[in-house]
């Protein structure tokens, strides 16, 4: 499961969001940013030591995909509405990127 | 020439109309809100530094949380130009359910899961919150 490849996509698309001009965004990106590190962190002790098994780490994976349309919607509702699309874009890739995890 | 200029105010002021089709909030939404947040984030806290980490022992803390989320389901059904922030609360709820029905089918979580519950509830928490915040 690339673990790592999901969330530096994840982690690429909010540091271009901490680079917006709105204030606002920015902190918003950058507390998303740090929220998405947190969450990767934990995810990848808990696999390392063994405490969290594949299941759930795939339905933790899958809350990534929603939780990136609540950051979009978010920040939509800011004014960003480029940034909702690109986060969109992301989420489908990802999405992508799950599927092919799950292949076998 | 006037006519002109006529229609460019009704189109600037068409325009203004629609960026202020948002659904209006006020402080005790965004209590209300963050009293969610908190209380999510306690039976998780509570859950790690205890012995007990039982399902049965956090059920009511599980139910009093599915009911702030649907209330705020309800309400966002009935306000106005909030179909996008239904969505968001739709989303949280589907993933909180699965959560709970995590916990309740394995019983007892370890520390980690725990933690991983715990940072994702917050992860759909924040965004929820600055939404309602930037209403205002």
């Amino acid at each position: 499961m690339n673990i790592k490849a999901i969330l530096s996509v994840i982690e690429q698309v909010f540091i271009n969001l901490f680079n917006s001009e709105k204030q606002k965004v920015s902190e918003a990106a950058l507390e998303y940013i740090e929220s998405a590190k947190e969450r990767a962190k934990v995810l990848l002790e808990g696999a390392a030591t063994g405490e969290l098994d594949t299941d759930f780490i795939k339905q933790k994976i899958l809350s990534e995909k929603d939780i990136l349309l609540i950051e979009g919607i978010a920040i939509a509702q800011m004014g960003e509405r480029d940034i909702e699309q690109t986060l969109s874009n992301v989420a489908s890739i990802i999405i992508g990127a799950i599927a092919a995890t799950q292949k076998p | 020439m006037k006519k002109l200029l006529f229609l460019s105010v009704i189109v600037c002021l068409f325009s203004c109309s629609i960026l202020r089709h948002t659904p209006e909030t006020n402080d005790d939404i965004i209590t209300y809100i963050e009293n969610g947040k908190a209380a999510t984030h306690d039976l998780y806290l509570r859950a790690i530094i205890s012995n007990d980490k039982r399902y049965d022992t956090y059920k009511s803390e599980y139910k009093s949380i599915e009911a702030v989320i649907d209330s705020m389901i309800t309400l966002n059904t009935n306000r106005k130009y909030s179909k996008k922030m239904l969505l968001q609360w739709q989303l949280f709820k589907n993933n909180f359910l699965l959560y709970e029905a995590d916990h309740q089918k394995r019983k007892i979580l370890n520390v980690a899961q725990l933690q991983a519950n715990d940072k994702y509830c917050l992860g759909f928490w924040n965004p929820i919150i600055n939404t309602e915040k930037s209403l205002k």
